[in-house]
């Protein structure tokens, strides 16, 4: 079954230019979002994943950083053809694809209400009334599930809590009729319990709008329970991907396979220790040539000191890895 | 919000108290008469005993004070003994043509200060930046009664374009007092123009940069709604802070331009009754100015809640 | 800063300072000509600055008068040099009194909170109230029109700065979490603020000094400009500059050149002030 593709990002390059040398946030990432499909990217923080969403809405700072190259396909346009600050882009945002960020207190101008915050936006794509779009923004309010949202309306961010004021970013995206929702680590600020409030929110969309969602986050916990495929991250590259089953049963590379290990999980046997991944992220200036994860990797062979492992399809399904290691030694 | 402000309120009646108190002492303390200071040597001790009497000199220290600030709120402020004529009757005259250019100066720099930080802080590191912090800088360090005298000279001795000095009241002749008010206003300005544009720059450098504006790009607000909308409101909180000190930059300033351009304000007044030790300009006069400045810090601090919800709605 | 003050930050230090471009160098410069022309004064002109010679009244600019003379005669360049060496001696002595007792002020209102600190505050506001210049004016009226009297009066105006750093920089010490735990462990409250207290007021006390060289400069010429200030003869820029303003239109060199003066210093110290700032401490940046 082939479904319609509603995103597809290609040999996407992003770098900032910085004064100690260029840093290849993103190198060549290739990714795409089904219909009413909800995907994960997942890595540690500083790996590009971020940075790949901004790439996506061309809002990546220039100077110092610069989308060298690749192709971003939405319905049927390229988005790299609109200069990034051109009015089809413009309308692209929000109203096409729509961000959620992650520090939810931080991410709504301070000195505006929430209904002036949110009438400006749908106004901005939508021709109506300043009244219409005061309707249009209360029926978006309660439908993430916001009471009293006439009220709300009137209230400034600083007098909500971290979990409604992602809702109401969630609200602005409905309200604009988004296709898609990028949720950059949407639930990191918040508390346990709004986390899955957001999530289910979020899937919830899925149902209703027909929106398709890709979740930006680092806590692969959060990726199993909600996302249909997902793409790992590594020093600005996909280093694997697949369906959230294949990567959970079938984990690859061995990075995949320490992000796993260092979720608790409470069905499994107890006895089972958390093992960190040792070292660090590396500084993304002047990478070494052969494969970036090898100063962490547990089974470096001498392929990997020189060449760089590009992306193969293992298996039947649809699940690739970028590593030089054999079937053979990965199940073991 | 209104519990903050009369909390403010408040703490400005102890300030201006405080000033009062100071200027009242420091009158008193200085050395020498002078009542024989400004009658002259020639004339009769009775005649100076006499004046000494008019003006409750002889009286405590206590009651003069009292008496002195009585009078303020009737509208007396004592007698000038150098002009011989009431302080009430100085101020009448004088205080307009200060604030008839002091108001526009702050006006003029208020607008050009902050439009020239946006667009120092929009172009960033652009040469309009350089010129425009360079500008700034030498702004904020230029002498003002030097800076009038370079104006002077290249611009009525030079140029020819404006009358060297004087005032001329703008019901007299509007176009005259144009022309005469230019190169003071600018001088009055020039500090306060400094700051402002210093401040706004990187206080809007700062507010770029914050989440809600990234957020309002991402929604795809108009370049022009996140500057101006966005990020100036925002940014504009703490030159507020400034526009409210700087006040009191303004007023000193004018003391100078005064002075260089030969006006009959407040200035001039001051600074001649400081020479004459006419205690009673001197003591009203810097009382007055110092409850023009905690009057514009008190419009500051409603300005704060203005622009910003979280003081406006803050409880307590 | 101080704490960990060792070669590698002297060297960091040094980037930041020098980095910010060519003005911070031209700066320096103007700053060191101005210092040496203060402190040589005596060697660098045959003259005294009051000497007066009739025979060569406005004299051009020679090789016997670099500047030329003013309107008795005078060394013009001999009084800017003396100039210089009256802006020195006022600025220091205010800017040093001023610290003294500004930081003596600031660390009783921070230290007892209470009826103490907003005496000295509200007292502090009063000043704030009136501007600098009119407050130094009547202080000076007081005090005297001379060198040391210019010196006290412009210097009380200078207090508040040092005393509000230093008062803020108590109060968040005091409430800062690790000298409330030093003090639980039993170690002298008092001691251990004045031992953080230093370090931490280090980067903005040398910061407040640069700037407020440059503004007492400001207003003793603003002052000696006044006639309100050190009096003629006195060769204070200033009173150069009010003096030649008679004369501005046949020699313009005798009002605009000290105040050229002035403003370079002034300048000057304002540019090196905001490059140590954010050499030394960039959080400064804003605050001070």
């Amino acid at each position: 079954m082939e479904q319609r593709r509603v995103l597809e990002v290609k040999n996407l390059k992003t770098s900032f230019f910085t004064p100690t040398g260029e840093v290849k946030a993103v190198d060549d990432v290739s990714y795409h979002l089904h219909e009413q499909e909800i995907i994960a990217i997942v890595g540690e923080s500083g790996c590009g994943k971020s940075v790949t969403q901004m790439s996506v809405l061309q809002l990546i700072q220039s100077p110092p950083g610069k989308i060298l190259g690749g192709q971003i396909l939405f319905e049927g346009k390229n988005l790299l053809d609109y200069a990034p600050k051109s009015q089809e882009m413009r309308r692209i945002r929000g109203a096409g694809i729509a961000m959620i960020f992650q520090e939810p207190m931080t991410s709504l101008n301070p000195v505006y209400t929430i209904g002036e915050q949110l009438t400006e936006v749908i106004r901005t794509h939508t021709k109506c009334s300043r009244k219409d779009a005061w309707q249009i923004g209360v029926a978006a309010l309660e439908a993430v599930g916001i009471p009293d949202a006439q009220e709300r309306m009137r209230n400034y961010p600083f007098q909500m809590s971290g979990g409604m004021v992602q809702r109401v970013l969630t609200a602005t995206a409905i309200a604009c009729r988004s296709k898609i929702i990028i949720a950059d680590e949407p639930t990191t600020a918040l508390d346990v319990t709004t986390q899955a409030q957001v999530m289910e929110l979020l899937l919830s969309l899925v149902e209703k709008y027909k929106t398709s969602i890709i979740v930006v986050t680092h806590n692969l916990g959060l990726v199993t329970r909600y996302s249909h495929r997902v793409y790992v991250m590594y020093a600005g590259k996909i280093i694997e991907a697949g369906a959230t089953e294949d990567i959970l049963m079938h984990p690859w590379h061995p990075y995949t396979r320490g992000l796993l290990e260092c979720v608790p999980n409470l069905t499994e046997d107890k006895e089972r220790e958390l093992v960190p991944i040792q070292g660090a992220p590396p500084r993304l200036q002047n990478l070494p040539p052969g494969c970036a994860f090898k100063p962490r990797c547990t089974c470096v062979s001498g392929l990997c000191r020189d060449e760089f492992p590009t992306l193969r399809r293992i298996g039947p399904n649809e699940h690739w890895v970028a590593c030089h290691l054999d079937a053979e030694v990965s199940q073991a | 919000m209104i519990n903050f402000i009369i909390k403010r309120i408040l703490v400005s009646f102890v300030v201006v108290f405080l000033v009062s108190l100071f200027v009242f002492s420091i009158m008193h303390i200085l050395p020498g008469d002078p009542v024989r200071l400004a009658m002259g040597f020639e004339a009769t001790e009775q005649d100076v005993q006499r004046v000494r009497e008019q003006l409750n000199l002889n009286k405590p220290l206590v009651e003069q004070y009292v008496l002195w600030i009585g009078g303020l709120f009737r509208g007396e402020f004592g007698i000038s003994i150098a002009y011989h004529r009431t302080v009430a009757a100085l101020l009448q005259e004088r205080l307009p043509r200060t604030i008839n250019l002091g108001i526009p100066a702050m006006i003029f720099a208020i607008i050009v200060g902050v439009g020239f930080g946006i667009i120092s802080a929009l172009w960033r590191g652009k040469w309009i930046d350089q010129v425009i912090t360079l500008i700034s800088t030498l702004g904020a360090g230029t002498p003002q009664f030097w800076l009038g005298i370079v104006g002077i000279y290249i611009f009525a001795i030079g140029l020819n374009w404006f009358p060297m000095q004087g005032y001329t009241a703008p019901n007299q002749d509007f176009a005259l007092y144009l022309k005469k008010a230019v190169m003071p206003v600018f001088c009055m300005a020039i500090v306060m123009f400094a700051s402002l544009a210093r401040q706004t720059r990187s206080s809007m450098l700062e507010v770029i940069n914050q989440d809600y504006i990234r957020t309002a790009r991402a929604y795809g607000i108009s370049e022009f709604s996140v500057i101006f909308r966005h990020a100036l409101k925002n940014a504009l909180i703490p030159v507020i802070t400034i526009i409210g000190l700087q006040v009191r930059v303004v007023i000193g300033g004018s003391l100078l331009v005064e002075q260089v351009f030969n006006i009959p304000g407040i200035g001039t007044m001051l600074t001649s009754a400081v020479s004459n030790r006419d205690y009673f300009v001197v003591q009203s006069c810097v009382l007055i100015i110092s409850l023009f400045t905690v009057a514009a810090n008190l419009i500051v601090d409603v300005l704060y809640g203005v622009f910003d919800p979280r003081i406006r709605l803050a409880r307590g | 800063m101080m704490q960990n003050f060792n070669a590698e930050s002297f060297k960091q230090f040094l980037r930041v300072f020098f980095g910010r471009g060519i003005l911070v160098q031209i700066s320096l410069v103007i700053i060191l000509i101005f210092v040496f022309s203060a402190l040589l004064a005596p060697i660098l002109t045959p003259y005294t600055p009051l000497e007066q010679d009739l025979t060569q009244m406005f004299a051009n600019p020679s090789a016997a008068h670099l500047l030329g003379t003013d309107n008795i005669g005078r060394d013009f360049f001999t009084r800017l040099l003396y100039g210089a060496q009256i802006s020195l001696v006022v600025s220091l002595l205010s800017s040093v009194w001023a610290g003294v007792v500004g930081i003596i002020l600031g660390l009783i209102a921070g230290y007892f909170e209470g009826l103490a600190s907003s005496i000295i505050m509200r007292v502090i506001d009063a000043q704030l109230s009136i501007p600098s210049l009119i407050f130094s004016m009547v202080l000076g009226m007081v005090i005297g029109q001379s060198i040391p009297g210019m010196a006290i009066a412009i210097g009380i105006g200078a207090i508040p700065s040092y005393t509000r750093m230093v008062y803020g920089m108590v109060l968040s010490l005091k409430h800062n979490d690790y000298i409330t735990a030093a003090a639980l462990v039993g170690q002298s409250e008092t001691k251990i603020l004045l031992k953080h207290l230093l370090p931490n007021c280090f980067a903005p006390l040398i910061v407040i000094f640069t700037m407020s060289l440059g503004t007492a400069i400001m207003v003793e010429a603003g002052l000696a400009y006044l006639g309100v200030g050190i009096a003629a003869p006195t060769p204070a820029w200033g009173v150069m500059v009010s003096e030649g303003y008679k004369y501005l239109t046949q020699h313009p060199r005798l009002a605009i050149l000290p105040g050229l003066c002035v403003m370079l210093v002034v300048v000057a110290f304002n540019i090196v002030g905001d490059g140590l700032r954010d050499a030394l401490d960039p959080r400064l940046r804003g605050k001070l």
